[in-house]
């Protein structure tokens, strides 16, 4: 079940907020853990088990790390004391391991043996496992819950059904965003119905439904088409058509899903980060990725790029900078990885780290020049932004093919297709026609990456006509987007949020 | 040690480090209100920070710094 089914949309979404709103209060984390369970079931039925394990051994392993870490604090300073503290790290490996394990097994295994047996010429057979579906995310959710009762950060929870609510809550089982615990845990308890955050949610969820159905699934028909053609035949301007459609299809799909979580969130009255802040208007990939699934970077450099780098600073006095370097490529690494398991996931990990650790170089560098020579850091100028902004979408465009190439040995013939070295003719008829009937789709989905919308709500905010204007015209725009969107529903052919797949 | 004499050694080292004389922080100061305080900044702060006051921050206490304010705090347990 996805969440722009209809099933999903006009039965199990309707009826489980009425639910949550008709019970008792006491009751509606439990009517939530219950719902949030079902939705898996009705997801991946197969896997319902490895969700409900993974609840169980984190909720035992919290446990165990907070009592042992009280016992811990009881008896500081004597060896028993020490003992304890040993024992709740004990266990918080244990569960980093049993979670990480979980994610390999599934994730990886087939991956591993494909790659033995194709450097070692070896004939292992490959194992037939299936994916569970949001298996990277709520693996991620599970290790915050435990690292955070280790760091102090959160208390454990005794009640399990608050540790089951947190791992699979049903909005961002999926896909996420991957809320930390420490942000979940004050949100288990005293949530009130607010008007202003509940109608907040709705317009989201709205939004969300209209990035996906009629943005991204609307380019991405001709996207699917452009990356399964021939490399030979497909022409340099269907080439670059094909990977910027991608780039739209990409944030629409994803940006709309994180809206769809973030409001269905806001309608039970928890409160979740965003996950996205207008990431094509970044002017470096340091600062795109600040702004691309804003939590997961926060999971990496909380939970792989702090820990790295606290690590490498421990007595061996490295450079910070070294000390930055190499967190960075651990986490990098760590992320490709993340996304999927090909050596193309790798690759893609590895080219954002030496973009990072290059802008990185040169920025280390010119503080320190200012530092030596005295000199104060010039505002940014609009030549240097303009620039600055180009080089950030070159740079996202060749990742990009990274990442929706079927495998690492497409990317070059692909790329070699966008400058015609592969004796492809620069355009025919076919370009022009697909050009046409998406025309509108890249015109409005390109604009709207931007943050044009935000710059006109802040503009129409200085002139008490224009907020009036837009009080009046704004429910209209909404209702519009929601039935376009409803209409797409039931029109459209399924396709599955692209994120689903890691 | 009080607050505002922890604050106030935290100004001087924001100003030496992020390289601006003109920098004022203040309990709710937080990344984005200051130039350049990226990741590498962040764990040149703490690093810079822990030298002066001689103490050791945990991994969760960094992770857990929502603005300078927390920061101060944390410093204060530990001296």
């Amino acid at each position: 079940m996805s969440m722009t089914s209809t099933f999903f949309l006009f039965l199990f979404f309707p009826m489980t907020l009425a639910g949550y709103y008709l019970i008792r209060k006491d009751l509606r984390n439990c009517f939530l853990v219950a719902a949030s369970l079902l939705f898996y079931m009705l997801c991946d039925f197969d896997y319902i088990l490895l969700l409900l394990l993974s609840i169980l051994v984190n909720y035992l392993m919290g446990i165990l790390i907070d009592y042992n870490l009280v016992l811990a604090e009881k008896r500081k300073g004597d060896p028993a004391g020490k003992t304890y503290q040993r024992t709740a790290k004990f266990y918080l490996v244990l569960s980093i391991v049993f979670n990480f394990e979980l994610l390999l097994y599934y994730k990886y295994f087939i991956f591993a043996v494909d790659t033995v047996n194709t450097l070692f010429r070896l004939d292992f057979t490959v194992p037939v496992i299936g994916l569970p579906i949001g298996i990277s995310f709520f693996t991620f959710r599970a290790v915050s819950y435990c690292l955070d009762i280790y760091w102090r950060t959160a208390p454990v929870q005794k009640n399990p059904l608050n540790v089951a609510l947190y791992i699979s809550f049903f909005p961002q089982v999926t896909m996420g965003p991957i809320t930390g615990y420490k942000d979940f845990a004050p949100q288990l308890h005293g949530r009130k119905f607010e008007f202003d955050i509940f109608s907040e949610g709705m317009k989201q969820i709205v939004a969300g439904l209209f990035k996906k159905l009629v943005l991204a699934d609307s380019i991405g028909r001709m996207v699917d088409y452009v990356f399964a053609m021939n490399h030979s035949d497909r022409t340099v301007v269907m080439a670059w058509m094909g990977i910027a459609g991608y780039l739209i299809q990409l944030y629409y799909d994803f940006s709309g899903y994180s809206d769809m979580a973030i409001g269905l969130g806001k309608l039970f009255g928890f409160q979740t980060p965003k996950n996205f802040e207008y990431p094509y208007a970044a002017k470096s990939v340091v600062d795109y990725w600040g702004r691309w699934h804003i939590t997961l970077g926060t999971w990496l450099k909380g939970y792989i790029y702090t820990p790295v780098f606290r690590s490498m600073m421990q007595g061996k006095h490295s450079p910070l900078f070294v000390c930055d370097i190499i967190a960075l490529l651990a986490t990098w690494m760590f992320s490709g990885l993340w996304h999927g398991a090909a050596w193309h996931f790798v690759c893609w990990g590895l080219y954002q780290f030496a973009f990072i650790a290059l802008e990185r170089t040169i920025e280390n560098y010119q503080k320190k020049r200012r530092k030596r020579l005295k000199l104060k850091k010039q505002p940014e100028t609009r030549r240097h932004a303009v620039l600055a902004h180009i080089y950030l979408i070159v740079v996202v465009i060749f990742g990009q093919i990274m990442f929706r190439v079927n495998g690492f040995w497409n990317y070059f013939p692909y790329v070699g297709s966008m400058f015609g070295l592969l004796g492809n003719p620069v355009i025919n008829n076919l370009t022009v026609f697909y050009w046409k009937q998406n025309a509108p789709l890249f015109i409005v989905g390109g604009i709207f990456c931007f943050p044009i919308a935000c710059k006109l709500e802040n503009f129409s905010d200085k002139h008490y006509t224009l907020q009036c204007i837009r009080t009046l015209i704004q429910p209209v725009i909404y209702a519009a987007m929601a039935l376009i969107s409803i209409a797409f529903v039931f029109t459209s052919t399924y396709q599955a949020f692209i994120y689903f797949q890691f | 040690m009080t607050h505002e004499e922890v604050m106030h050694t935290l100004q001087d080292i924001f100003r030496e480090l992020f390289d601006d004389e003109d920098i004022i922080i203040k309990d709710t100061t937080t990344a984005a209100d200051i130039d350049d305080w990226d990741s590498l900044m962040h764990m040149e702060l703490i690093a810079t920070v822990e030298a002066h006051f001689h103490i050791r921050f945990t991994i969760g206490e960094i992770n857990s710094f929502a603005n300078v304010g927390e920061m101060c705090d944390c410093i204060l347990r530990h001296v």
